[in-house]
């Protein structure tokens, strides 16, 4: 019984397929004639795609043969149109038998020839036709992604009827997706589109794909309604494929409302189309589905029967389903090592963008490092110079101030000077003042005793009148001497330093201090005892002041001696002796007495101005104190050695160079 | 009365002779002169009973007038006689140590010898 069945079951086949190919045979004849009959070569490119069109469903081999003749032909004539349909051919073959990477590869060709060209005709197609391969690959973000520039395009040409299409194969898609919602949203549209067109082709798909949404949704009456909505309209236009289905998804409703027979009915319907067409894939669906009913009715038997069916067809559509497979793999290890390869290039780019990123980085760094080290540089360079002016203005104020102090120190005892001069000329001033003011009232008693005769006590008068003119003269002289005294004192600052003899100075001044003390006491007499070093030669010095102060200090040694000399008897020999002698960078000066000797209880005191041993008149203590200005202003120093009753020694210490 | 005038300068003692000629005639005053303060001191030992009015200069050699006024005071406490300064130098330290060591007058030099023949007047009396 089994067998019977089957034997059955392979006649019918090949009955159909002799069937089917008749029917093409009708088509393809009236195609053929005009092939002969066409000499214009576009024209016969043309056709011959049509042919190939009108065998692809049936015969492949066939359909591939004339779209290959028919590209011949176009590339031989130029014929960039033809070219591109016939490639589009190409395409729809080898998706026909479920060659998808070779389909895609002709399809992205006719995409390109069609970007080329500038005419927007051949678009939607190109993109359609890459959808639709997409989807079987299950590649539904790339499907979705053409679909919606096949859309885009066909909006702008608005092509109605390819738009149609365009949504329809959305909602395919997202029924695919499992996405109902979007599906239904499409469908809708479509649906909508399809009645403003009244279109029929489509119609029938259209419920169709509703039942399968509704049906997904578990909306089974819904779902049933609209399977059977489609059936009047996919008998109308012959779509058995879709009629199969519709019959199918009756049973898949009836299944879900748990009426076994009304689902077998349906069932077997949607079969025996199947197996009319061949539609291969719902073949081994449907048995499938057959079979499992039975097994649920326990009708084993009928399970068995449908199981074998669909095992056999399995095997038919194994291979083919092998070769897609393998294609598949194909396709996807392409595309994975495609991917790879991209990744592989972006992956070097981007190392080598982050070499260069990095050896930017170095260089940047390391010019910046070098740019700092130079304004480091540079700042250190302009801190060090203006350190050095710095200290060069330091010098400059340091000098200044040196000069000041000296000069400060000049005007301070200056200014004791001038206190001192307060009082030292107040004396003579006083008597002057008060020695005339009793003169004259002197005078006028001298006017009364006149008168009154009396003679001795006029001549008395006189001789007080006379003897006060002669202190008014003595101490008028007197403060003049100290403000002569005053003002050399304050000029010996303004001296200039010269390159000086220093023996032929001495000598000199030695000579007129001499001279000048014999002017003024005849009687005076003293040895003079000289030791010069010839080796000393010149040294930088102010002629005239270092001359003042050895005046000063060889007229000390005199009066010295002198006064000595009134106390002691004749074997008392006055002498004076003056040296001078060079030791390492210095010379040193020696004017030495056996004169009186300086007492130490005034030894500090004798370099202070107005400081003087001497009786009124004959000193104005300024001498030391000048000398010992100049001879510190020199650099040097000015010191004194004595004992009293024996003798002084005063020694000037200068510095050869300064 | 008798007063002491302590100066180095000589001269100061035929001024004050020719000013009070008229007093030392009458004797109405009897000066004493001494030209250092060792000097007036070696004159006071002898003479303080005598000696009403003390006048010194400041500014002297050796013992200045500031030190013979200290030692006066020291020594001749009962009683004390007069001492006045005489000075060129009127600064206020001058003056405060005077003060301080008891001075009883402090006049400034050139001496206005009017005033000082008051001064003399009131002690007198």
């Amino acid at each position: 019984m089994k067998n019977f069945y089957i034997r059955i079951l392979q006649l019918v086949l090949l009955l159909c397929t002799i069937a089917m190919a008749t029917a093409q045979h009708v088509e393809s004849d009236s195609l053929k004639k005009l092939l002969l009959s066409t000499g214009d070569p576009s024209k016969r490119v043309t056709v011959l795609e049509g042919l190939s069109y009108a065998y692809v469903s049936t015969s492949p081999d066939t359909a591939l043969y004339y779209a290959l003749e028919g590209l011949k032909l176009a590339r031989g004539n130029n014929d960039l149109n033809g070219e591109a349909l016939c490639i589009n051919a190409l395409g729809n073959v080898y998706f026909a038998v479920g060659d998808n990477v070779k389909a895609l590869e002709y399809y992205f060709q006719y995409l390109e020839m069609k970007e080329k060209s500038k005419s927007r005709s051949g678009l939607p197609v190109a993109y359609f036709n890459l959808a639709s391969v997409f989807t079987e690959e299950e590649d539904y973000p790339n499907a979705l992604k053409y679909l919606s520039k096949a859309r885009t395009e066909d909006e702008k040409a608005n092509d109605q009827g390819a738009l149609l299409f365009d949504l329809y194969s959305f909602a395919s898609i997202y029924l695919r997706m499992e996405k109902a919602d979007s599906a239904l949203y499409y469908i809708r549209q479509s649906h909508e589109l399809s009645r403003q067109l009244k279109d029929k082709n489509l119609m029938g798909a259209i419920l169709n794909t509703y039942g399968e949404i509704y049906l997904f949704l578990n909306h089974t009456d819904l779902a049933l309604k609209s399977f059977k909505e489609s059936i009047p309209a996919t008998e109308a236009v012959k779509d058995n494929e879709v009629l199969a289905s519709n019959y199918y998804g009756l049973a898949k409703v009836y299944q879900q409302k748990e009426m076994p027979d009304s689902s077998i009915f349906y069932a077997r319907k949607a079969l025996t189309l199947a197996v009319e067409a061949p539609f291969l894939k719902q073949v081994v669906e449907i048995s499938s589905f057959l079979s499992n009913e039975f097994s649920v009715q326990q009708q084993f038997d009928s399970a068995f029967h449908y199981l074998q069916l669909n095992s056999m067809m399995k095997d038919s559509l194994f291979n083919v389903e092998q070769v897609k497979k393998v294609h598949t793999l194909n396709f996807q290890e392409q595309q994975r090592q495609q991917t790879n390869e991209i990744a592989r290039i972006e992956y070097r780019n981007s190392i080598k963008l982050l070499f260069v990123i990095f050896a930017s980085a170095i260089f940047l760094i390391s010019a910046l490092v070098l740019w700092r080290n130079n304004i480091q540089k540079h700042k250190a360079n302009r801190l060090l110079q203006q350190q050095k002016e710095k200290i060069e203005s330091t010098l400059t104020e340091l000098k200044a101030t040196q000069a000041q102090l000296i000069q400060s120190e000049k005007m301070a005892s200056l200014g004791e000077l001038t206190a001192g001069i307060a009082h030292e000329i107040q004396n003579p001033l006083n008597f002057v003042n008060n020695f005339s003011e009793v003169s004259q009232e002197l005078l006028d008693e001298m006017k009364d005793e006149i008168e009154k005769g009396n003679y001795e006590e006029v001549e008395a008068i006189t001789n007080d009148v006379k003897q006060n003119l002669e202190k008014i003269l003595f101490h008028g002289k007197r403060a003049d001497g100290i403000v002569k005294g005053m003002l050399q004192h304050s000029r010996t600052s303004s001296g200039v330093k010269e390159p000086t003899e220093l023996h032929e100075l001495t000598d000199e001044y030695l000579r007129l201090a001499y001279h000048g003390l014999r002017a003024k006491d005849k009687s005076f007499n003293a040895t003079m005892k000289t030791d010069f070093d010839e080796s000393i030669g010149t040294i930088n010095i102010v002629p005239q002041d270092i001359g003042r102060v050895m005046i000063n200090l060889i007229t000390n040694a005199f009066y010295a001696v002198s006064e000595k000399k009134k106390q002691q008897s004749n074997e008392y020999e006055p002498t004076v002796s003056v040296s001078t002698i060079k030791v390492d960078d210095k010379v040193v000066i020696s004017v030495k007495d056996n004169g009186i000797g300086i007492p130490p209880k005034i030894l500090d005191k004798i370099f202070q101005p107005f400081f003087t041993t001497k009786p009124t008149g004959l000193g104005t203590g300024l001498g030391l104190s000048m000398s010992y200005d100049i001879v510190k202003a020199h650099g040097g120093e000015l010191k004194v050695e004595t004992k009293e009753g024996e003798g002084s020694e005063f020694i000037i210490v200068l510095p050869v160079q300064s | 009365m008798k007063i002491l005038v302590v100066d180095d300068e000589k001269d100061i003692q035929t001024l004050f002779e020719q000013r009070f000629r008229k007093e030392i005639r009458i004797k109405s005053i009897e000066f004493a002169f001494a030209f250092s303060g060792e000097q007036a001191l070696t004159y006071l030992e002898q003479n303080v009973h005598e000696v009403v009015i003390i006048l010194s200069d400041i500014n002297m050699p050796g013992m200045s007038g500031l030190e013979l006024l200290a030692h006066i005071k020291q020594k001749y406490s009962i009683p004390p006689p007069s001492v006045m300064m005489i000075t060129a130098y009127s600064d206020e330290e001058n003056f405060n140590a005077a003060k301080r060591l008891g001075a009883d007058e402090f006049l400034t030099k050139p001496i206005d010898f009017t005033l000082l023949k008051e001064k003399f007047k009131i002690k007198s009396a």
